[in-house]
């Protein structure tokens, strides 16, 4: 199966809008609301193909972006409490303030990056007259704490826990049945029992699988197990004869 | 006691307790005036601002800290061995933009601002501590207020909330400029070229020095 990844990710709504607006090279006063919203719609749909789950957010602009559209389009009404004007003014008022607070956000991301190279030394664990040592603690000081030495021990458990493996999954149900029905087919009327289905060096996720195959088969496609006692081997017969004659 | 020697005591202090001091702690400790502690503090700052020093005075509010200089980070992580440190997230950093400006502020004013759900982003400022419950709006609900603390500005190097820059820096079109003193403070830092060959022939001579000392 190939994926379509997509490098562009958005904070929200608004964020994609800015960066149609700025694909545009258009003035973030000046929308051409038609345009725009096509363009917003036509990324939501790409989205949507690459089965991508779309943020609620998304769409309650998409709704407001064909509003503005829908009465920009229609006659003025009088009576309206907001036209098409209004709409597209609020919505730009709350595109400027977002992307002021972007710009914000990337100096403080440069901030951040310069201190991140700060390292600040711990003090030294030196036994204290605890007695001449008021301790001040609120709620929030120690749920902090708390927090931290949690974290301190997670570190520590994934620092020791070795690698582990990620085990591909060697068989599929959909597989099993396929295989089963084959050897039911060989098999004729006699069916077979469940042990001639498990080889001898068989994996106890093979046998699980062979299982629930059963039991899916069981379900779907009509097959009959009879065993005379219980926890012993049975046998699997196909009930397609009626059908057949 | 001079100035200088007071400075000296100054920096002990500072480096002894890790954390940050304040400025009523360093006076009572020293048994002096505000005045003359911070005329020394003055001293200590302006001899660490020497690209001799790698240790740097940070100042935050009223409290002062020692920390290694960032310039020097691709050094000392080498002997460090600290995994990577990593920033805020786009949405955590937006989210702080926000309260940073607006404070005291709603989530919901925030989530209004930024167009989506900032309950996550806020969840994780609270736990790195750059946010805090600033009381409750009252309004139906009472909504928690948040604020940004004093990790707030340490983690972005300011000395004070003063010391952000004004929002019509940002709304008028002016961050040209000021990005570009950004820059151009940010390119003073880094034409460290000579600087580090200075250091490394310094660090050279002094080793040599130390073997002269050894073999005499």
């Amino acid at each position: 199966m190939a994926y379509a990844v997509s490098l562009e990710s958005f904070e929200g709504p608004l964020d994609l809008l800015i960066n149609l607006i700025h694909k545009n090279k258009i003035d973030i006063c000046d929308i051409p609301i038609a345009t725009i919203t096509n363009q917003y719609l036509m990324q939501i749909r790409t989205w949507q193909d690459m089965d991508m789950d779309v943020a609620s957010e998304f769409i309650v602009m998409a709704a407001r972006l064909l509003e503005i559209k829908a009465k920009a389009l229609l006659p003025k009404n009088e009576d309206e409490q907001e036209d098409s004007e209004d709409l597209q003014a609020r919505l730009v008022r709350q595109l400027v303030e977002y992307k002021i607070f972007k710009e914000i956000s990337r100096y403080f991301a440069s901030r951040e990056q310069v201190e991140l190279g700060a390292i600040y030394r711990d003090p030294e664990y030196i036994p204290q007259n605890t007695e001449a040592v008021p301790l001040v603690i609120d709620p929030y000081s120690l749920e902090q704490c708390f927090k931290r030495l949690l974290f301190q021990k997670e570190e520590e458990l994934e620092a020791i826990a070795p690698p582990q493996k990620i085990i591909r999954e060697l068989f599929s149900i959909e597989e099993k049945i396929a295989e089963i029905t084959d050897i039911l087919i060989q098999a004729g009327e006699a069916g077979v029992s469940f042990s001639e289905l498990l080889h001898p060096d068989i994996s106890r996720e093979e046998v699980v699988v062979t299982l629930l195959s059963l039991l899916e088969m069981v379900k779907t496609s009509g097959l009959r197990l009879l065993q005379n006692r219980v926890f012993i081997d049975f046998q699997i017969h196909r009930e397609v004869e009626n059908n057949e004659q | 006691m001079n100035s200088d020697e007071l400075a000296g005591i100054i920096e002990g202090i500072l480096f002894g307790a890790g954390d940050g001091v304040s400025m009523s702690e360093l006076c009572r400790c020293l048994d002096k005036p505000v005045s003359e502690v911070q005329f020394a503090m003055e001293i200590l700052r302006q001899d660490y601002q020497s690209k001799a020093r790698g240790i740097r005075l940070v100042q935050i509010k009223d409290s002062y800290q020692l920390s290694t200089k960032p310039d020097y980070y691709g050094y000392i992580k080498e002997i460090t061995r600290h995994q990577e440190k990593t920033g805020l997230s786009r949405a955590a950093l937006e989210t702080l933009a926000i309260i940073a400006y607006r404070q005291p502020v709603t989530r919901l004013a925030v989530d209004e601002l930024r167009g989506v759900s900032s309950s996550s982003a806020i969840q994780r400022l609270l736990d790195r501590g750059l946010i805090c419950d600033g009381g409750r709006l009252e309004a139906p609900g009472r909504p928690i207020l948040y604020k940004t603390t004093n990790a707030f500005l340490k983690t972005m190097g300011f000395t004070s909330l003063k010391e952000i820059p004004e929002f019509e820096v940002f709304s008028q079109g002016k961050q040209e400029s000021f990005d570009l003193e950004l820059l151009n403070s940010d390119s003073g830092k880094n034409d460290g070229s000579s600087e580090e060959l200075l250091a490394v022939m310094l660090e050279k001579t002094m080793g040599d020095a130390r073997i002269l000392e050894a073999a005499q």
